[in-house]
C-alpha cells in the first residue's frame, strides 16, 4: 500500500530510486512468504529426488543397469501401459470435463454453486474408497451386471472389472474434478463480451463458440490436460485394485522392486527414467502448445 | 525379584480362554474386553506406592511396527492390551508395516522400533542383515515355549499361515468339490472364475503340485521353473484376478467375484465365519509357512528392557490362543491348542491334521532365489 503511494507521489525525476526500494522490499517480503514452502519442498521433495538420482546414477555398472531395465520386456511394457492409460484418462476427462466447465462458465451463480459443490464432493473421499465403490458397481454380481441381466440385455454376467475399461473409468472419475476446475478457472478469464461481439457481427452461436471461445480456451485445455496426464502417470491404487495384469502401471513395478525385492537401485532407475520421460514430454508439449502462458510466461 | 506381571496377564487370559472355549468370536472378544476393563493396573498401583523402576517402565512405551487394520486389532487383543494391563508398559504401534523402513533405520544407526513380528522372508532378512539383537533368557522363560519357536536362537516363534484352496460352496455343495491344485487347474470339471496371489511364491509351488509334484519339501525344492511356468501357461487365461492385498482377497469371495481362489487361510476364515461368505477351505496341499515367522528384538532398540518383557509374553500359549481365535492364524506354541475348541483348531494351519497334508514352504531357498524368480513371474504376467 505504502509502496504504491510512494511511486505515485514521486516526481518523474526521482522515479528510479523509489522503484528500486519498492522491489527490494517486495523481494524480502516474497522471500519471507516463500521460505516455509521452499524449505518444505527442499527437504521433502528435492532432497529425496536427489538421493534417488544419486542411487540411480552412481555405483558400478550404472550403464549396464539402465540397459537391463530398458531391455527388460517387463519395464518397457509397463512404461508403455502407463503412458497409454494416462493418455486415455486425459482425453476422456477432457471430453467429459469441457462441457461441464463451459456450462459452469455461463451458468447462473446459484446453479454454479450447486454444480461446483457436486464436482468437489467426491474429492473428499479417499482413493481406495472410490476404487472399491467401482468394484461393487462393476463386479460379477455387481449392480451394473445385475441390472443388465434384469433388463435382459445379457443373460450371464460380463467381465467389466480387471480390464483397461475399469481402470480408465476409475481414474477418469478421480481426475475429473481436477480437469473441470482447471478448465473453469481458465474459462473465467475469457471475456464473455467477445462472444456477444461475434453474435453482433452475425455469427451463429456455434460459430462464435468455435471461432472465438474455443481458441481462447485452448491454453486452459492444454494446461489442464497436462496436469491430469502427469498426475495420472503416478497412479497406484486404482490400477492395482481395478486392473488386471495387463494394466500394470510403473508405480506398481517400483513398489514391488522397493518393498518386496528391496532392490532400491532398480526402483530408483525406474523412477529416474519416469521423471526423465515426463520432463521430455512436458518440454515438447510446451514447445507445441506454450502452456506456460497459463502461469504468466511468454 | 522375578516379576509376576507377565504371569498375571497369562493367568487372566487362561481363565477367559477356558471360560469361553467354543464360543463365537464376538462373545469371546466382548468377554475379553470386560475382563481387561475390570482388572486394576497392577503396575500403576505399584508406581503410586513409590516402587522404583516400575514407574519409569510405565512411562516408556515399547515400539512395534505392523500391518494395521485387522492385524492391529488382533495384536492388541491378544498381546498388547493384556501385557500393558499388568506391566503398565504401553505399546506404541506404527503402521503400515514396511521392511525397507526398518532397514533404513538400521542402516542409519537410528533404530526407533523395539520389537517386530516379521513374516516369511523378512525373518530371514533380519538375521542376514544383522538387525536382530540377542535375547535375555533370564527374562524370557524358555520352558513355556515349543521347540519350533526357538529355531532361530534370537527370536520367538510367532504365528503360522497357509495359502489354501478356497471354493464356492453354492457351486459345489457336495463331496465332489475342488480339493487339490490339480482340481484348481481342471477348468472343465470345475468351471468358474479364479484368482491367485500376484507373487511368485507360492504360485509356482501350486503349479508344480498341479503337475504332479507331491506336497513334499524334498521333492519340491529346488523349484523347476520351466516346468512350473509351462503349467502356469495352462491356467493363466482362467485367472481373472491376481490379488495383491488381504482385504482384496476377502472382497473377491464375499462379492462372489470368483469361485476358486488361492488365499490366506485367516482371511478366508474371517470371511466364512464372520462375514457369511459361503465358501470352504480345502486343506489338501495347503502352502504352509511353518515356523518361519518370529518376533525379533531389533539391534539398537530404544527400550530393550521393556521389550524383553513383551517378548517373554508373546510366545506363550495363552496370547497365541487369543490371536488364533481372533484372526485364525495358527499358533507356533502347540500348547495353545488346549485353549482352542476342536472345530476351530481344524481351521488352523499348524493343526497336525492340516500340517500333515500341507507343503512346508522352504523360505531359506526362496530368500536366495526370489529376485530372478519375481522378475520372471512379472514378465510372464505381462506377456
Amino acid at each position: 500500500m505504502s509502496g504504491q503511494a510512494d511511486t505515485r507521489s514521486a516526481s518523474p525525476g526521482a522515479e528510479i530510486a523509489p522503484r528500486c526500494r519498492l522491489s527490494a522490499r517486495i523481494n524480502i517480503r516474497l522471500l519471507v512468504l516463500l521460505a516455509p514452502i521452499s524449505l518444505l519442498i527442499a527437504l521433502f521433495l528435492i532432497l529425496p529426488i536427489a538421493i534417488m538420482f544419486n542411487r540411480a546414477l552412481t555405483g558400478e555398472d550404472v550403464i549396464a543397469a539402465y540397459v537391463e531395465v530398458l531391455r527388460s520386456p517387463v519395464y518397457t511394457t509397463v512404461f508403455l501401459t502407463t503412458l497409454k492409460i494416462s493418455a486415455l484418462t486425459t482425453i476422456i476427462t477432457l471430453l467429459l470435463g469441457y462441457p461441464v466447465a463451459f456450462a459452469l462458465r455461463f451458468g447462473r451463480p446459484r446453479y454454479r454453486a450447486i454444480v461446483l459443490m457436486l464436482i468437489v464432493l467426491p474429492y473428499w473421499l479417499d482413493f481406495i474408497v472410490r476404487s472399491y465403490s467401482w468394484m461393487i458397481l462393476l463386479g460379477r454380481k455387481g449392480i451394473v451386471n445385475e441390472l443388465l441381466i434384469w433388463i435382459g440385455v445379457i443373460d450371464r454376467p460380463v467381465k467389466l472389472l480387471y480390464s483397461l475399461g475399469s481402470v480408465v473409468t476409475g481414474m477418469v472419475q478421480i481426475m475429473l474434478p481436477m480437469m473441470i476446475l482447471t478448465l473453469f478457472a481458465a474459462m473465467l478469464r475469457i471475456d464473455a463480451r467477445l462472444m456477444d461481439a461475434a453474435s453482433i457481427h452475425g455469427a451463429s452461436r456455434w460459430r462464435s463458440f468455435a471461432r472465438v471461445f474455443l481458441p481462447l480456451s485452448l491454453p486452459g485445455v492444454y494446461g489442464a490436460s497436462l496436469l491430469v496426464f502427469v498426475t495420472a502417470l503416478g497412479f497406484y491404487i486404482t490400477p492395482a485394485l481395478l486392473g488386471g495384469t495387463s494394466e500394470t502401471m510403473i508405480s506398481q513395478s517400483m513398489l514391488l522392486l522397493a518393498s518386496e525385492l528391496l532392490d532400491w537401485k532398480t526402483a530408483s532407475i525406474a523412477g529416474t527414467l519416469l521423471l526423465f520421460v515426463t520432463s521430455i514430454l512436458v518440454l515438447v508439449y510446451n514447445r507445441l502448445f506454450s502452456i506456460d502462458r497459463l502461469w504468466g510466461g511468454s | 525379584m522375578k516379576d509376576n506381571e507377565v504371569e498375571d496377564s497369562v493367568a487372566i487370559l487362561r481363565e477367559v480362554l477356558e471360560e469361553t472355549k467354543g464360543m463365537g468370536r464376538r462373545e469371546f472378544l466382548s468377554r475379553l474386553g470386560a475382563v481387561a476393563a475390570s482388572t486394576p493396573l497392577l503396575a500403576g498401583v505399584a508406581a503410586l506406592a513409590g516402587a522404583p523402576g516400575t514407574a519409569r517402565a510405565a512411562s516408556d512405551p515399547v515400539t512395534t511396527i505392523g500391518w494395521g487394520g485387522a492385524w492391529k486389532e488382533a495384536f492388541e487383543k491378544s498381546y498388547f492390551e493384556p501385557f500393558t494391563e499388568n506391566t503398565g508398559i504401553p505399546i506404541q504401534y506404527i503402521s503400515p508395516y514396511s521392511f525397507p523402513k526398518l532397514q533404513a533405520m538400521h542402516d542409519a544407526d537410528d533404530m526407533q522400533v523395539d520389537v517386530v513380528e516379521a513374516g516369511g522372508l523378512d525373518s530371514l532378512r533380519i538375521q542376514k542383515l544383522g538387525m536382530d539383537a540377542p535375547l535375555d533368557w533370564g527374562v524370557i522363560d524358555k520352558s513355556v515355549l515349543s521347540p519350533g519357536q526357538l529355531k532361530y536362537g534370537n527370536a520367538i516363534g510367532a504365528i503360522t499361515l497357509s495359502e489354501v484352496l478356497v471354493y464356492n460352496k453354492d457351486k459345489w455343495p457336495g463331496e465332489d468339490h475342488p480339493k487339490t491344485w490339480a482340481d484348481f487347474w481342471d477348468v472343465e470339471k470345475f468351471p468358474g472364475p479364479r484368482s491367485m496371489h500376484r507373487r511368485v511364491y507360492p504360485v509356482v509351488e501350486a503349479a508344480l503340485m498341479a503337475d504332479g509334484v507331491p506336497a513334499d519339501r524334498e521333492a519340491m525344492y529346488p523349484i523347476d521353473f520351466d516346468r512350473a511356468f509351462r503349467k502356469l501357461d495352462e491356467i493363466k487365461p482362467y485367472i481373472d484376478v491376481w490379488w495383491t492385498s488381504g482385504s482384496q482377497q476377502q472382497q473377491l469371495i464375499q462379492d462372489e467375484e470368483v469361485d476358486l481362489i488361492c488365499m490366506w487361510n485367516g482371511r478366508a476364515s474371517d470371511s466364512i465365519i464372520n462375514r457369511g461368505a459361503n465358501f470352504r477351505i480345502s486343506w489338501e496341499q495347503a502352502l504352509y509357512n511353518g515356523d518361519v515367522e518370529a518376533w525379533f528384538l531389533l539391534k539398537g532398540a530404544p527400550n530393550p528392557d521393556a521389550a524383553m518383557k513383551l517378548l517373554d509374553f508373546v510366545g506363550r500359549p495363552e496370547p497365541q490362543a487369543v490371536f488364533a481365535r481372533t484372526l485364525f492364524y495358527g499358533p507356533t506354541n502347540m500348547a495353545a491348542y488346549e485353549f482352542i475348541d476342536d472345530e476351530l483348531a481344524r481351521e488352523l494351519p499348524s493343526h497336525p491334521d492340516n500340517a500333515e497334508k500341507s507343503l512346508l514352504m522352504n523360505y531359506d531357498w526362496w530368500s536366495e532365489n526370489l529376485d530372478d524368480a519375481t522378475k520372471r513371474f512379472e514378465a510372464w504376467l505381462q506377456s
